[in-house]
């Protein structure tokens, strides 16, 4: 091959990499825009999909989400549990190694509190269910005094845990009472 | 011959004198891709708990990780599947070497600040290998990716 004959080759060869990459950036875009429209349906429709409503209550009133006896499961096997409700409530049964904390007796559970807790473990506050809205502003102001994002709420409160440990114990062995 | 054919003809000669490279050539997309798929259909399952999975990382907020959820699995599934196919084999590649790099990224930062992350690499079914293991893998599956000789056909285009 002569040597203007090379020269012309290696612009060939030049001029088609820049092709190549061309395409390959066309592709990467594609390949990028193509999940919108699965994620925005996935989002909209799908029945475990994250929960819209709640993170915009969240946002706008800073409300806690609340996870359901499954999810914590699921997900956080090893939290720390904090019983919202009257103290009399607490002392008649409460899950093991829950932690006392109301807005009544704030300082004394919040220092019980802060020994146990490492600043890692997700912090699942509950209350005594039925709609009570105790746990919401207990883990409101937990996620604001530790500036820790993962405090959770127990959808359904006391009467949910009580209802699972039921389930998987037998109905004698459910509730824990008196476990400190 | 071409610059790209003088390359490409090299490559295939390096692959011949060292046979695990082509065979790693072969199917290094072929794994990378089998495991976005596998960790696509996994967090499909449960978009909502992969959300919180990513919110503790600390890195963004709660609406932020509910996004990235559902946009990261549509990503990896289509990543996955592009890797299989010729046309979008290259693009895939340097992709998934971004969002590798991404991950490795947010490990590397969980490990640095103390979080003890669940990698979330694979859904909410907890991590079997821990923050460590992890970014050790995802460093392993970048660097199959991003040699010269990786994920390459005989006749395909690459780059």
């Amino acid at each position: 091959m002569t040597r203007s004959g090379l020269a012309n080759s290696e612009m060939g060869g030049a001029s088609e990499m820049v092709g190549r990459r061309r395409r390959t950036l066309r592709a990467a875009t594609l390949l990028l825009v193509l999940p919108v429209v699965p994620a925005a349906l996935t989002a909209w429709l799908h029945p475990r999909r994250p929960d819209w409503t709640a993170l915009a209550v969240q946002v706008q009133e800073g409300a806690v989400v609340d996870l359901d006896m499954d999810q914590i499961g699921r997900e956080f096997p090893n939290v720390l549990w904090i019983d919202a409700r009257a103290r009399t409530d607490f002392d008649e049964a409460h899950v093991p190694g829950a932690v006392h904390l109301d807005e009544s007796t704030w300082d004394a559970g919040f220092s019980t509190l802060t020994e146990l807790w490492d600043g890692q473990r997700a912090i699942v506050v509950y209350c005594g269910g039925g709609g009570c809205l105790t746990s919401q502003a207990v883990a409101r102001r937990l996620r604001g005094e530790l500036d820790f994002n993962q405090v959770y709420v127990l959808r359904g409160g006391w009467p949910a845990w009580s209802t699972v440990q039921m389930e998987t114990s037998g109905a004698g062995g459910g509730a824990s009472g008196g476990a400190r | 011959m071409t610059v790209g054919d003088r390359k490409r003809s090299s490559s295939r000669a390096t692959d011949k004198g060292v046979p695990w490279r082509g065979l790693l050539g072969r199917w290094g997309c072929v794994l990378v891709g089998v495991l976005w798929i596998w960790a696509a259909v996994v967090k499909l399952a449960d978009p909502g708990g992969f959300a919180r999975q990513i919110e503790g990382y600390r890195l963004i907020g709660a609406w932020g990780a509910a996004l990235l959820s559902v946009y990261l699995s549509w990503l990896e599934l289509v990543l996955g599947c592009a890797l299989f196919s010729v046309t979008y084999r290259d693009a895939a590649r340097w992709l998934s070497v971004g969002l590798l790099m991404v991950f490795s990224g947010a490990l590397a930062s969980a490990i640095v600040r103390g979080i003890d992350v669940n990698c979330g690499c694979f859904g909410t079914g907890g991590s079997f290998m821990g923050a460590y293991g992890a970014l050790l893998r995802d460093v392993v599956l970048i660097l199959v990716l991003v040699r010269p000789w990786s994920c390459r056909a005989e006749g395909a285009p690459h780059g």
